[in-house]
């Protein structure tokens, strides 16, 4: 696993590490399966499209 | 670390060290999740080199692998790798003296270049999150001048008390209306932590109870020492009760004291696993979730400032505490209570947000559906329940703290 430490300016964002604490997935893009016209009628009977 | 640092690594639990695995007995498994990959999602092949694929469990070590041959560990679903990359992570060093990570995963970036971080942040910077949080949620929360929280006097509750007295200096809000108490009874809460807990208090301009054996008695209209309730119930129920004795009863005190100062606001210190493990417990259970992040029980909203935090994350804010806290622990763990936080951590350990982000949903869901799970009253008593318990075994265990609290009539309509 690659983990380059990058210094970054000690006056640390706390509001920007506190969005970070409590992103949920949905707020982070996993919202939706794909183009929500094709969620919304084409997949409906099966969102995750498993054949 | 270098693998030369291999054995200098200790596994630690309140029952004593335990073993990490060598190097030579990881399997193909433990690899994948090493990479953050879940094994789940691979079949493993030895290479004969003869044109055919042989397929091995992943349990197999690297030791086991047969002489000579490749190994192949096919992903079995049109995974979209250049969308997830999950072993490019970036640290993002804030400090020059972390104490630990807070992971920033992406899943799901449009354009297919996820930013996958670890923030390194120190107990100053996790303190100042952690104070902040508990200041905007009584806000969110339209949280009265007059406050209860229990307070053992360890890194919990410091951070409870800071971020409460952060709200109310916001709010202007006079700090004597928060009564803070600590229950002091051997051996359950020694008095050690009292006078930390008493000196953050006097800090914060709260009102400090201590309440020892005695005071506790008074306070619940008890005809005897909690200590003695305490060793009959051990009694008859195991002295790995403590947890679940114990909560009941800070909880019992805790509404106590909102009667006798006027408070209906209780605050408690329930972090993001905490919750998670109990609304796993129910959800695998078929039974609706308990409310969250506040909870009606009797007369009082409970009220959990910190549901949302991590556990590593609010131990970081005081690690010396944590330190100290759980090398004294007690080594009295309630197997199953055990096994379902256990099961709650592992929801995150490779999707850092996956216990939040079902607790939000669920938290959604229940709303929408009015489906919380609601306490009612046993009457006659201050004691609350869900209705799935047996009645039988409910009756007799009334009937032993009937014995300590000879005020509750239960079976009465009139609650105490």
């Amino acid at each position: 696993m690659e983990a380059n430490a990058t210094a970054v300016p000690t006056t640390t964002d706390t509001a920007a590490l506190t969005a970070v604490m409590t992103r949920t997935l949905p707020e982070a893009g996993v919202d939706r399966m794909t183009d929500p016209r094709m969620e919304e009628t084409l997949a409906a009977p099966a969102l995750c499209a498993h054949l | 670390m270098g693998a030369e640092n291999w054995d200098r690594v200790t596994l630690l639990f309140s029952a004593g060290a335990r073993p990490l695995k060598t190097a030579r007995q990881l399997t193909i498994a433990d690899l994948l999740l090493a990479n953050r990959f879940p094994p789940s999602l691979f079949q493993a092949y030895e290479v004969p080199g003869d044109g055919t694929l042989k397929p091995i469990p992943h349990s197999l070590t690297l030791g086991e692998i047969t002489p000579g041959r490749n190994v192949i560990v096919q992903c079995m679903r049109n995974t979209d790798i250049e969308a997830l990359r999950p072993t490019e992570v970036e640290s993002i060093r804030h400090s020059d003296h972390p104490v630990t990570a807070m992971a920033d995963y992406e899943y799901s970036h449009e354009t297919k270049e996820p930013e996958h971080r670890l923030h390194l942040v120190d107990s100053a910077t996790m303190r100042e999150i952690v104070f902040g949080k508990i200041a905007d949620f009584l806000t969110k929360h339209d949280a009265p001048a007059k406050m209860v929280a229990g307070i053992s006097g360890g890194g919990d509750s410091s951070s409870i008390v800071q971020g409460v007295s952060r709200y109310v200096t916001a709010q202007g809000i006079d700090p004597s209306g928060v009564t803070c108490f600590t229950l002091v009874m051997d051996p359950l809460w020694p008095e050690s932590a009292a006078d930390r807990a008493r000196s953050l208090c006097e800090e914060a301009g709260f009102t400090h109870q201590v309440l020892y054996p005695d005071d506790i008695a008074g306070l619940l209209e008890m005809n005897a020492s909690p200590s003695e309730l305490w060793e009959e119930f051990s009694r008859s129920y195991g002295p790995d009760s403590s947890h679940f004795f114990g909560t009941f009863f800070v909880n019992l005190a805790g509404r106590a004291v909102c009667s006798t100062t006027g408070a209906r606001h209780l605050l408690v210190g329930y972090n993001r696993e905490d919750l998670m493990a109990e609304l796993l417990f129910c959800l695998i259970n078929g039974r609706r979730p308990m409310p969250y992040p506040v909870r009606r029980t009797g007369e009082v909203d409970v009220m959990m400032p910190v549901w949302d935090v991590p556990k590593h994350l609010l131990d970081s804010c005081y690690p010396k505490f944590s330190e100290i806290n759980y090398s004294e622990r007690v080594d009295s763990t309630s197997m199953r209570r055990s096994s379902i936080y256990y099961l709650a951590h592992c929801l995150d350990a490779l999707v850092p947000q996956m216990s939040l982000s079902l607790m939000a949903g669920v938290r959604t869901l229940m709303d929408d559906l009015d489906g919380w799970q609601r306490l009612s009253s046993i009457p006659g008593t201050p004691l609350v329940h869900t209705g799935h318990g047996d009645p039988d075994t409910q009756a007799e265990m009334i009937g032993l703290l009937n014995r300590y609290f000879p005020q509750w009539k239960p079976g009465s309509d009139q609650a105490e």
